[in-house]
């Protein structure tokens, strides 16, 4: 049980997080439960979808975020700079992918905006063929539509 | 990657990205193809262009016309100049700008006489144009006026 001020929050996986409530409402969708329903806050708070391992990276990000928003003076907004670049660095496809849904999903705006804009650096210059790879998309055009449609852009190509 | 992306997130990705990757990436699947061919995609990406404040510096579009050999040239100034393809030759003597709105521009080569007119909306982004339909009205219909044209 987490003292007051505090909340448990559950992995799928079962894992079970500890974290400051101010760090927690960084979440949109954990604030609305929290403010909707008080019994929240006292019990454990399952994070469906989310394991562990990204629960954690989620919960790091927040925590750095939350204190920041609370003292400018401890953390500028240049460390806070920083810390987020290296933060979406470190990441590998698979967890930038786990992360991206998991902010999505507990509406981590901040996080969410990072992580769309790592993604959209990553692809940029890339070719149609590698961003299939990447996202594991199955090309669903006959060469046909795909002559096509080069035909229509042939400026981007 | 997993091969599901909710497609909320997809936009916000796609929105950081410049006209011309998002014109190569049409031709990555069917739901890429209509998501950024949408009206709604079009608008959402063209309001996160405008607020990126990166994109906030001044950009400036300005013709050239040459007499001799007779060509038009459009040139971009954003930071440095730079050269626009411009696939217009006018039958009169040049185009005019008479305004440009989210990066649209609509040419004009005759406001003035009663010679054929042609009106384009100009997208440079895209190298796409339409010929405007021309109006009806013209000094010869209704005698001395005066004509102007606004886009806007």
């Amino acid at each position: 049980m987490a003292s007051k001020g505090n909340l448990t929050l559950k992995s799928c996986n079962g894992k079970e997080f500890i974290v400051e409530e101010k760090v927690a409402v960084m979440s949109t969708t954990i604030k609305n439960m929290v403010d909707v329903d008080d019994s929240f806050a006292q019990g454990v708070i399952p994070i469906i979808g989310v394991d562990g391992k990204i629960l954690a990276k989620l919960i790091e990000y927040c925590k750095e975020h939350a204190e920041a928003d609370e003292d400018e003076e401890v953390k500028s907004e240049e460390y806070l700079k920083k810390f987020d670049e290296k933060f979406v660095d470190e990441l590998n496809l698979n967890d930038l992918y786990d992360l991206l849904k998991a902010s999505n999903y507990l509406e981590i705006t901040k996080l969410l905006n990072l992580l769309c804009q790592k993604v959209a650096s990553m692809i940029k210059g890339k070719k149609p063929e590698e961003i299939r790879r990447i996202f594991n998309i199955k090309n669903d055009f006959t060469p046909e539509e795909e002559e096509e449609i080069n035909r229509q852009n042939p400026w981007a190509f | 990657m997993s091969d599901y992306i909710p497609e909320e997130v997809l936009i916000n990705i796609l929105q950081r990205l410049p006209v011309k990757p998002l014109g190569q990436f049409t031709a990555v699947c069917k739901s890429w193809y209509s998501l950024i061919t949408s009206p709604h995609f079009i608008s959402t990406h063209l309001n996160h262009q405008t607020l990126n404040l990166q994109n906030q510096q001044t950009r400036i579009i300005f013709g050239q016309y040459n007499e001799s050999p007779r060509k038009e040239h459009v040139f971009l100034y954003d930071k440095e100049f730079s050269k626009i393809e411009f696939p217009f030759s006018s039958t009169n003597k040049c185009y005019y700008m008479t305004g440009s709105i989210n990066g649209l521009i609509c040419l004009c080569d005759n406001l003035l006489s009663d010679d054929p007119i042609s009106i384009i909306l100009w997208n440079p982004s895209i190298k796409k144009s339409v010929f405007v339909p021309t109006p009806n009205v013209r000094f010869s219909s209704v005698g001395e006026c005066s004509q102007s044209l606004a886009f806007g």
